[in-house]
């Protein structure tokens, strides 16, 4: 590669990460959006009417302890993310104890997840292009791609997943190379 | 002859690792779609439970024709490109001080499908005037259908910015002028070709070239 195409991928590298980043942050800030539908439902009169005061006091107290916090620091992001997992953890749990408000509650708890996934997809994807970059150069420099090589690029693409969705990609294109065993993160989806 | 077949060998193990590389990479992008649009979904179940009847088939209505079906982003970009060709056509018209219209024309299925999107958007647009309370109930819905929208365009543009590297890179010499230029024109939002052009071309976007990434409210 010529050194003017070296800086061109380094710096396109670079755009991947600022771009799937944004991806990724819109996607941790779109969970307070979700959040306030728990607001808007506790104001709809119509729809509280037809829920115990046990289920609503339930709900109201879940929701003032519902704390997210700060994803603009990587510090107090990952509280956040923390954050978002105990809420999910929470809300489940209330959908259990409260069969009543599970179909008003149940959406909210999904959305939430699925939200947490696509955070994960655009930060793993982010990792897995590095990944490639760097094996790939190995690769044109030693001319050659056999299955030790293949071996180790794809264990290092496995490291960067954290879903099953993920390695099930991963496992359909590299049929032959060991996966890993699933990880306990997942157990939060229903 | 040797340093030949050194370098064949090169390309064909590069080219390898790339076509796997990108298959497995655009399976996972396709399965974060996936759960962007399964999100989506699941906040439009949340907003039917406290929007009426009326307001929720609106929304719907909005949500089938910014989504539509599998082409529609496809269609989405389309109409923006004909529509902005359009432009253009008229801006060059006036600039040679020929008539405006001359020689514009937009095409009839691109030309239903913008009218019926920007009809059913007036309709949202009504009924948020009409009951100020609604406004706060439709922006769940909105702002995740839309975000869904912008995390689909970024995904795409670095995937298929990353192909055309890896095809370029196999090919030979790569003309990283002519590709980083392409990739550029792929850039469709203010704050993706802020980051773009400046840290790969050395300049400023375009003016006026941009949408936001968001929102439509």
């Amino acid at each position: 590669m010529t050194p003017e195409a070296h800086l061109f991928t380094s710096n396109l590298e670079k755009f991947t990460e600022s771009s799937l980043g944004w991806c990724a942050k819109e996607a941790e800030e779109a969970t307070s959006t979700i959040l306030q539908s728990i607001d808007i439902l506790l104001e709809d009169t119509k729809r509280v009417s037809q829920v115990s005061e046990e289920s609503l006091d339930a709900m109201r107290k879940l929701r003032g302890d519902m704390k997210l916090g700060d994803f603009s620091s990587p510090e107090e992001g990952v509280n956040a993310r923390r954050n978002i997992a105990k809420i999910i953890q929470d809300l489940k749990g209330l959908c259990n104890d409260h069969d009543e408000i599970r179909d008003m509650v149940g959406p909210i708890v999904q959305a939430l997840q699925f939200q947490d996934r696509l955070r994960q997809n655009f930060e793993n994807m982010t990792k897995m292009i590095s990944v490639w970059l760097e094996h790939r150069e190995k690769v044109s420099r030693l001319g050659s791609f056999d299955k030790d090589a293949e071996a180790t690029f794809v264990s290092a693409l496995y490291d960067c997943s954290t879903m099953d969705d993920e390695r099930d990609q991963i496992e359909q294109v590299f049929p032959e190379c060991k996966r890993p065993e699933a990880v306990a993160d997942d157990a939060l989806f229903f | 002859m040797g340093a030949a077949a050194d370098l064949d060998k090169n390309v064909e193990s590069t080219r390898e690792l790339d076509e796997k590389f990108l298959k497995c990479i655009k399976g996972i992008a396709m399965a974060s779609m996936d759960n962007a649009k399964s999100c989506t979904d699941k906040v439009f179940d949340i907003s039917s439970n406290f929007l009426n009847r009326d307001a929720t088939v609106v929304l719907e209505q909005f949500k089938g024709l910014y989504f539509g079906d599998a082409k529609s982003q496809e269609k989405k970009e389309a109409m923006n490109r004909d529509v902005d060709d359009m432009i253009s056509q008229i801006q060059a018209n006036l600039d040679e001080g020929k008539d405006a219209e001359e020689g514009v024309e937009e095409a009839e299925s691109l030309k239903t499908q913008r009218l019926a999107l920007s009809a059913v958007q007036k309709k949202l647009e009504g009924l948020i005037t009409l009951d100020k309370g609604i406004k706060e109930k439709v922006l769940p819905a909105l702002s995740t259908m839309q975000f869904e929208d912008a995390v689909r365009q970024r995904v795409t543009h670095i995937l298929d910015a990353w192909e055309l590297v890896a095809t370029s890179l196999v090919a030979g010499e790569m003309d990283v002028t002519a590709v980083a230029e392409k990739i550029g024109e792929s850039m469709s939002s203010v704050a993706e070709a802020e980051v773009y052009f400046p840290l790969i071309l050395n300049r400023d976007p375009p003016e006026g070239a941009y949408s936001g990434d968001a929102f439509l409210f």
